[in-house]
């Protein structure tokens, strides 16, 4: 894990990802999440997922354009905990965002009921944020 | 506790020699290292600040009868104060002797070379493994404490704790902690200073983890930091306690992984993404009769041992990392049945303890030991109802991570037939129902939230502790099934969990070995379904955002009772002029008043003033 990198490894990674894409947008920075890239477009760069769905301007949050799971009760998380102790649902929630074209897992966040949304976003290129609650 | 000691050369100080321990016991309030029940720091135990405790290679006496007239068990803090002057020696024999073969004046170059070029690499491997740019992230920690055995009054029922990060790297490989929106100190253990939160912050989930002991020095932005609170801010404040600080700015890079975790992943080296899913368990505290008739009391540090989070290439580790440093390890039970008044009835491991993911969390650890002696008290620190910020246990704010289940408990004690066989001389198994102890539903039937003390054991009494798992990593809809273990008996500690969990199941040949992969959801409502596949329960998040702000939401707050986010937000305020403009931005008209008067309280009284007024406030909008 720690040996010696390629110093062109950045760039063999980012044209392994572009094969395996099924656009033709050049990837300026791959892997914000995995399957979540930063393609850039004629007029403009996006976030974009690896199914081709776009979330919008890389300086927004991406999140305003997923979809989203809640698991906010006991039965919702027992799915994904079917044999052992639970959070408190009153007390934390799972928060699951996907792409909405393909499904694909993006993100999981655990919070608070109520937390507030701005601070659950990385911009690698900018400090504009976008508040969504 | 950490000694240091000069060194010096030819009448010159030519360097300082350092050695830490942690210590078992500290003889606060309750027994151990932690003390997770001080609330105060009047009832932290020994207090040693900076100070001189000997002179010429001995440890004064004086310093030495204070240790033995203020802790329950001073042998171990005297013998690590001993073996850490000790070793504090041999380093300064051995620089000295170094220094004689090299000449001072090299010496003294040299060694501000080695401090400089730490210095420069730890730059240096910020900017190849990461991307400049501004990190957020965002965990919380909250203990259920009300009406625990041992809580003092002056604590709030229930706390929760906001914690927010905010991490920038700058392009010249500088790392910059921002804490603000986080809450000021309170009345409880888990108090931490702002110099802490950082270097805990940096040490545990930094990519150049490796250059942490090549002598390279961090800085934390003293404004941000001070601005951020969420700490004592002595001088200003020091009643509250900071024993267990580990409980919560362990639980920091939670949020702090997230950023860290996302950085190298952008520069393709994902393979150095760090396991941010640290494995600081909540940790056993006891303390009693020894078994060999004397005082004791000690923080059980197996705790070092719980289940690691996967990383970015590979699953967590079962019970078998430590997050802080590499040369801990959960210890012998032969060693530890040396120190306590306790005999391992065994150690196990809990199949699908982890979290789930295309990498899975390392499982936990549960402990089961009998008391050997009457007058017992056994508890545990460190337990935030919040799984995902359980002192740095299962963390799902890092990139799709699913936190781990909430294996960690702590079992009611309940009587066994231990003493009756050793009596005998009798053979005993290695769980408790072998010893008569009872199921596993009535031993597990405790809180399992918050710190806990139980009432004190009598001979024989059984107590159960199970230590964390970590948390996955990535979607479980990318996981290798046969590597789960669905057909691979050498995987039991996963066996089964693939159907269960992930709702994956295999086809099987005539001879039942695993064949091709068919994707199926569990349940309806089950989200890990077939790639390409509609995803039932989803919603658009701006309409899941306009229903926490209409009815959905208040209902849910309403339900577990409004103060505690109130009182968040409100000290958050008094400490964040930022998080106070983003609250007046976003938040309820019906509530905003609420708040404000809180914040009114907070800046013109004290804590205590803003617990009445939250009852007050509370009682208002019961009334109208």
């Amino acid at each position: 894990m720690s040996a010696y990198k390629d110093d062109d490894r950045f760039f063999k990674y980012v044209a392994a990802l572009q094969d395996r894409v099924g656009w033709q947008d050049p990837i300026l920075l791959p892997g914000q999440r995995p399957s979540l890239h930063l393609p850039e477009r004629p007029s403009e760069r996006v976030t974009k997922c690896e199914c081709g769905h776009s979330f919008g301007d890389y300086r927004k949050n991406w999140k305003l354009g997923a979809h989203i799971i809640v698991r906010d009760s006991e039965e919702a998380l027992r799915e994904i905990y079917p044999n052992s102790d639970l959070p408190d649902p009153e007390w934390m929630e799972i928060r699951e965002f996907i792409c909405p074209e393909c499904g694909t897992l993006h993100e999981v966040e655990a919070a608070a009921p109520g937390l507030s949304h701005r601070r659950t976003t990385s911009s690698p290129t900018s400090k504009d944020s976008t508040e969504i609650g | 506790m950490m000694d240091v000691m000069p060194i010096f050369h030819s009448g010159k100080l030519v360097g300082w020699a350092g050695a830490v321990c942690h210590e078992l016991e500290a003889g606060g309030i309750t027994p151990g290292g932690d003390v997770a029940l001080a609330q105060e720091r009047f009832t932290e135990g020994l207090f040693v600040c900076a100070e001189k405790i000997g002179e010429n290679d001995e440890i004064r006496r004086d310093y030495v009868i204070r240790c033995e007239r203020n802790l329950r068990m001073p042998i171990y803090w005297v013998l690590d104060e001993k073996a850490k002057v000790a070793s504090c020696i041999d380093m300064r024999e051995s620089v000295k002797a170094l220094i004689d073969e090299i000449g001072l004046d090299y010496w003294m170059q040299v060694s501000k070379e080695f401090i400089e070029e730490g210095r420069r690499a730890q730059l240096a491997r910020t900017r190849q493994l990461t991307v400049p740019g501004i990190y957020r992230g965002h965990t919380f920690y909250g203990h259920v404490t009300k009406g625990k055995p041992g809580y003092q009054p002056l604590g709030d029922p229930d706390w929760l704790y906001n914690i927010p990060i905010e991490m920038e790297i700058t392009t010249d490989g500088k790392i910059i902690m921002d804490f603000e929106g986080t809450q000021p100190w309170g009345y409880h253990s888990m108090n931490c200073t702002p110099g802490r939160h950082g270097r805990r912050h940096v040490r545990d989930a930094d990519p150049a983890h490796e250059l942490r002991r090549a002598g390279q020095r961090r800085r934390l932005d003293g404004d941000r930091a001070e601005a951020a609170a969420g700490h004592l801010d002595q001088p200003r404040q020091r009643d509250g306690g900071d024993g267990d600080v580990h409980g919560r700015c362990c639980c920091r890079p939670t949020a702090c992984s997230s950023g860290f975790c996302r950085a190298p992943s952008w520069r393709a080296v994902s393979s150095r993404r760090p396991s941010s899913a640290r494995s600081t368990s909540p940790m056993i505290e006891m303390g009693g009769t020894s078994q060999y008739g004397t005082l004791f009391g000690m923080a059980h540090f197996e705790c070092a041992a719980a289940g690691s989070g996967a990383l970015a290439i590979k699953d967590g580790l079962d019970t078998a990392y430590v997050g802080w440093n590499p040369e801990s390890d959960m210890g012998n039970i032969e060693v530890w049945e040396q120190s306590m008044p306790m005999l391992y009835i065994g150690r196990s491991i809990v199949p699908n303890s982890g979290g789930a993911g295309k990498y899975r969390g390392g499982c936990s650890l549960p402990v089961d030991l009998a008391g050997q002696q009457d007058r017992i008290i056994c508890g545990w620190s460190r337990r935030s109802i919040l799984r995902a910020s359980s002192t740095m246990a299962a963390c799902a704010a890092a990139i799709r991570r699913r936190p781990a289940r909430s294996t960690a408990r702590c079992a009611t004690p309940t009587s066994s037939s231990l003493p009756r066989r050793s009596a005998a001389g009798a053979p005993h198994g290695h769980q408790p129902s072998s010893l008569g102890a009872g199921n596993a539903a009535r031993r597990r039937a405790c809180d399992r939230r918050g710190p806990y003390i139980t009432a004190p054991h009598k001979t024989g009494d059984v107590f159960t502790h199970s230590y964390n798992g970590g948390g996955g990593y990535g979607d479980v809809l990318e996981r290798d099934p046969v590597e789960d273990g669905l057909g691979r008996r050498e995987r039991l500690p996963h066996q089964g969990g693939g159907r269960g969990v992930f709702g994956i199941v295999l086809d099987e040949d005539e001879e039942g070995y695993p064949g091709r992969r068919i994707w199926r959801p569990r349940s309806a409502t089950a989200p890990t379904i077939a790639p390409g596949s509609p995803v039932a329960g989803a919603m658009p998040v701006s309409e899941w955002i306009a229903e926490e702000r209409g009815t959905r939401r208040r209902r849910r707050l309403r339900a577990r009772g409004e103060e505690d986010v109130r009182q968040r937000h409100a000290s958050s305020r008094r400490a964040s002029p930022g998080f106070l403009r983003f609250l007046e931005g976003r938040c309820q008209a019906d509530l905003r008043g609420a708040w404000r008067q809180s914040h009114e309280l907070l800046q013109q009284g004290s804590h205590r003033d803003l617990v009445a007024g939250h009852a007050a406030l509370a009682a208002d909008a019961g009334a109208s």
